[in-house]
């Protein structure tokens, strides 16, 4: 049977759209078409909607992410989209008023129902449990840890009821082990299955610490996420097999597990439901004593359309729904924008095996309902956003260095919030680096992200510590981790036989930056690995100049000169091939450009080396490879094919994403750090677990990916808290090379603590006394 | 490991914060050049060498906030200067924010012999002959120079129209959004250029004896439905909860009554 069949079936009432539809066709004609949020990558599919239903008058307006979306709506730059319900209350918390609630998004197997599920609570009356307050010391069985209904749902309102609160102070431990505390020490056993924290010895550390969170488990030694007294029924095995007092679970699950729609199994007169409110009510199919229902996603729009304008774009909304179910017809699949565009099939009714996922209309719900008020609709569903664990009062504080990255950083706040990630992100301004590495220090700030050269210094001089990476992107996904490979470029049109990597001897050469690891740092380590040049340390880079034929171009290098007091750089050299702000070398407008570290020097940056090859100018340009691919080759300015990679073996190789083959050095990524010292560990350790699950959730493959962008230019700037072509964060593992990669040239450039600036003094004036010997 | 010492209470506007208060934490708000003053006409004198002001500012702005005490727009000072009239060098604005009450009866900070008007703006400017910076100029003698325009009820005004309409946008402390229109300052003052003198303070905490004051005489229009704006935004966080003091957390009111004017001396200079 055509599965699209039942969906006809259910929409026959909304017959009367058609109608409707027809008289309305002749009033939209004069109307500006709604406008509908569509994230940027699925403007193509809209298109496609579009062309289906040609009189739709809606259309499409791009956005970055949901929050964006949100902000669109409010400055009506766009009219609806359709939102979660904890967006809704995003939403609420974003821009306190002038949104409604128009339409649900409802799953057609449940159309009849209010709610996309109600969380329940069913207790044993042998108990004797009459109220909450008689919870304390009982036998409690959830669906998981971390879960909703089985987990944050029954925390929050404990928290709510004033159950939870004393006992998350009985222990200072970071916000996870704080709840795990809270509740061993408040049911006497538990079944709590899945990971509780992300690293295996970690988990069974607790695990052992907190036994009792597992002991009603099937398999309390394993106490996993598949455990059979874990999941929606599997609680209520737990409740019913392992002699417990009460079960967190759904609604659907209390139905099918005791089989209330039929023939109710025996013994299900021995339980009840504990309501909130302390009062009990039978096992049946007319239960009304959730705890929290969850609402169904729906389409939010902007009160400032009037109500016949609601009512049109509900109109709209429907005959888009009604052409997506109606367009599958052999291979049974829903066109593409009925999931990405308008939202609607997304999320599968689990237990169904179907995907005739329809679109409901509620049009009691559609004039005057304020997203907040939505969310109360359901008991006070802001409830278990706003309450879900101990941490309801700390927080880590982000250090951000401008009023727009804060901007960013209070959306991230907010959108984690809203998925119940805690502790809460606030945001340190601050004006930069350096004075965000000294909030962290001190403690206005508890976290950072720098580079991998500010990572080390912030660790050398102020016993900063890094607790993540950010991961880089890589086409190998078994190669995708903390770093980024330093590669070697050049013309795929170099008739250069380079056999031997020694003919890249007198070659010119094109930096970037002389603050960049792959374009300064690795090619200095990899000539001195291969012993094309050596020596004292800090002739490395005299050295360096002079294998290229002192015909290069190092952005900067003209800059450290100075500051660093060594006069003794080979500015000249290092800087003789750049362009500044004119066509060609020694050509330029403006003589201060030539060799300065920023875009107003041409051959500044990975691209800036890239079209110093280009030019003609230089034969070989140092750089990495997300530089290479995220940025330059994605945005189409230049061409794959006119650029090959060289190996230090002295082959090439034309194939541009043979990287992890032909590569001059691993480069370590960004860095989060936050203070050192045991009397920081709790919250270092928040601080880690915080951002891991914000990565996890808003980050691409989460489970909320979409509400906030969390990688990626923010209103055209580049790198706010994370780097753009970042895609993720691990935990910190250091790159063994990357000591050797600054060591050399660094411990020559860069002034740290004064107290060791004499013995610097002492190093940079034997390294001179040196060369200059080597020189008469 | 030093430690930033938390807990000091945070001022505001309500009775248990508000400005009888903020010289428990901020010893300066008791001091002998604070502002703003009861600007008593009879009192002041006509000062004939004084010289009509002359200000021009840049249309950029950079963001509008919500300091928790009203909003705040922060604006690009290249370009913009303000000199004559008492002024001795030349200052670059830096911001403009409003003072307003919860009925129209009160509101402004300065008031005229006696009189308080609905709503006071206040564009703040540092002196950027001296200084190199608005946070090096806060807390010197002649660091800051202030215009304030009193605002009585009238038709809307067409330039704060670009603050009021943005301001549904950062309802809570601490939120902020790029300014995307332009927007001229200069616009907020009066046709009358008429203006009292005198040598003041900061009307917030910390309060620092910094600012020469310029009030202008005559008010300008805002609308019912703008003020009505200002006092529908809200004096905490996005994620903390809804306080529960006399305001319920909205700003109704973020004015400071005036202070003693004591040895100070009021200029006033004729004009128009």
């Amino acid at each position: 049977m055509n599965p699209y069949k039942r969906s006809h079936a259910i929409v026959l009432a909304s017959a009367i759209f058609a109608i409707l539809f027809a008289t309305a066709e002749i009033t939209f004609a004069q109307k500006a078409p709604f406008r509908l949020c569509v994230s940027v990558e699925f403007m193509k599919q809209c298109e496609d909607m579009l062309a289906a239903v040609p009189n739709s008058n809606v259309k499409c307006v791009s956005t970055v992410d949901k929050i964006d979306c949100i902000t669109k709506i409010s400055k009506d730059e766009a009219d609806f989209a359709p939102l979660e319900p904890e967006e809704m209350w995003v939403a609420h918390r974003f821009v306190k008023e002038g949104f409604i609630v128009i339409s649900e998004v409802r799953w057609a197997e449940f159309e009849n129902r209010n709610f996309r599920y109600e969380p329940v609570a069913v207790v044993r009356k042998s108990s004797g449990i009459k109220s909450i307050s008689d919870l304390a010391g009982r036998k409690s069985c959830h669906t998981g840890f971390g879960r909703n209904a089985g987990w944050k749902i029954p925390f929050s309102h404990l928290m709510d009821k004033d159950q939870l609160p004393k006992l998350c102070d009985g222990i200072n431990a970071p916000t996870t082990e704080k709840d795990l505390f809270a509740i061993s020490n408040y049911f006497k056993e538990v079944c709590a299955p899945g990971a509780w924290v992300p690293e295996k010895d970690k988990d069974l550390e607790l695990k052992k610490k907190y036994p009792n969170l597992c002991q009603l488990c099937e398999n309390p030694s394993l106490c996993s996420r598949d455990d059979k007294h874990g999941g929606y029924e599997g609680a209520l095995k737990c409740l019913t097999q392992k002699g417990a007092d009460i079960a967190w679970t759904k609604m659907d699950a209390v139905i099918s597990y005791f089989k209330l729609d039929s023939q109710p199994i025996a013994g299900t007169e021995d339980y009840h439901f504990l309501c909130w409110d302390g009062s009990s009510m039978p096992l049946n199919l007319n239960n009304t004593c959730s705890w929290a229902k969850r609402p169904w996603k729906a389409y939010l729009s902007s009160s400032r359309l009037s109500s016949a304008d609601i009512g049109d774009l509900q109109t709209a909304i429907t005959a888009l729904r009604n052409k997506g179910n109606d367009l599958p017809a052999g291979d049974q699949k829903l066109p593409d924008w009925m999931r990405n565009v308008l939202e609607i099939s997304n999320e599968p009714p689990r237990k169904l095996n179907q995907t005739d996922v329809i679109f409901h209309f509620e049009t009691h719900v559609a004039k005057l309902t304020t997203p907040i008020s939505y969310l109360s609709v359901g008991k006070n569903y802001s409830v278990t956003i706003e309450k879900p664990s101990c941490a309801t009062g700390s927080s880590i504080k982000f250090c951000v260095k401008n009023d727009l990255e804060k901007s960013k950083c209070l959306s991230l706040q907010l959108a984690a919030a809203g998925r119940r990630v805690l502790p809460k992100v606030d945001c340190v301004l601050a004006e930069t680096d350096l004075e965000c590495i000294q909030k962290v220090g001190n403690g206005q700030a508890d976290l950072v992200n720098l580079s991998p050269k500010d990572s080390d210094w912030a660790q050398r001089n102020y016993d900063l510590v890094p607790v993540l990476s950010e991961v880089e992107w890589n086409h190998n996904k078994d190669d995708i981790g903390p770093y980024r490979y330093a590669i070697a470029v050049i013309k795929s049109s170099d008739p250069q036989d380079y056999k031997n990597i020694s003919a890249l001897q007198g070659k010119k050469s094109c930096h970037g930056s002389i603050r960049s690891l792959a374009g300064w740092n690795a090619p200095l380590a990899k000539l001195r690995d291969l012993n094309l040049i050596g020596g004292p340390t800090c002739g490395l880079t005299i050295q360096m100049s002079q294998f290229f034929g002192n015909q290069s171009c190092v952005p900067g290098a003209k800059d450290v000169a100075i500051p660093t007091r060594m006069p003794w750089l080979p500015t000249k050299n290092l800087c003789s091939i750049c362009a500044g702000d004119g066509p060609l070398a020694g050509q330029a407008f403006t003589p201060d450009t030539v060799c300065k570290d920023d875009s107003s020097e041409r051959y500044f940056g990975a691209e800036g080396a890239l079209q110093c090859l280009l030019d003609g100018v230089g034969d070989v340009a140092f750089i990495d490879h997300v530089e290479l691919h995220g940025k330059i080759l994605a945005s189409g300015d230049m061409k794959a094919t006119d650029f090959k990679l060289l190996c230090t073996n002295g082959s090439t190789m034309s194939n541009l994403t043979n990287y992890q083959a032909c590569n001059w050095g691993k480069i370590p990524s960004n860095q989060i750090l936050t203070r050192s010292g045991d009397e920081w560990e709790v919250k270092r350790e928040d601080v880690r677990l915080t951002l891991l699950k914000i990565s996890d959730t808003l980050g691409p493959g989460g489970k909320a990916v979409g509400v906030l962008k969390l990688f990626g230019p923010y209103f055209g700037n580049n790198d706010f808290l994370f780097k753009d072509t970042s895609i993720g964060l691990c935990d910190y593992k250091s790159v063994p090379e990357f000591k050797s990669l600054i060591s050399d040239f660094d411990y020559c450039t860069t002034s740290t603590a004064p107290s060791l600036f004499s013995s610097f003094s002492i190093l940079i004036f034997s390294c001179v006394a040196l060369i200059m010997a080597r020189f008469s | 490991m030093v430690l930033q010492t938390h807990g000091i209470k945070e001022w505001g506007y309500c009775n248990h914060n508000g400005p009888s208060t903020w010289g428990e934490n901020f010893p300066l708000a008791n001091g002998p050049r604070q502002s703003p003053i009861d600007i008593q006409t009879d009192n002041s004198t006509l000062d004939q060498s004084l010289t009509p002001l002359r200000y021009e500012y840049s249309k950029k702005s950079k963001t509008l906030v919500n300091t928790g005490a009203g909003w705040k727009v922060t604006v690009v000072g290249a370009g913009s200067v303000l000199e004559g009239g008492p002024l001795n060098y030349k200052y670059k604005l830096e911001q403009f924010h409003c003072h307003w009450g919860n009925d129209n009866s009160c509101g402004s900070e300065h008031t005229v012999d006696g009189k308080s008007f609905p709503a006071e703006i206040h564009l703040v400017h540092w002196n950027c002959d001296k200084y190199s910076s608005f946070d090096e100029a806060v807390d010197k003698e002649d660091g800051l120079a202030v215009l304030g325009i009193f605002f009585q009820v009238g038709n809307e005004n067409g330039t704060m129209s670009c603050v009021t309409d943005l301001l549904h946008r950062v309802p809570h402390k601490d939120d902020i959004i790029p300014m995307e229109f332009e927007i001229d300052p200069a616009k907020f003052i009066p046709e009358n250029p008429s203006y009292w003198t005198y040598p003041g303070s900061l009307t917030t905490p910390p309060c620092l004896e910094s600012v020469s004051w310029i009030v202008f005489r005559e008010p300008v229009d805002i609308s019912e439905k703008q003020l009505e704006v200002f006092r529908s935004m809200y004096n905490y966080g996005r994620l903390d909860r809804t306080p529960e003091d006399e305001f319920r957390g909205k700003i109704l009111s973020n004015y400071r009554p005036p202070l003693e004017l004591g040895a100070r001396k009021v200029r006033y200079c004729q004009l128009g």
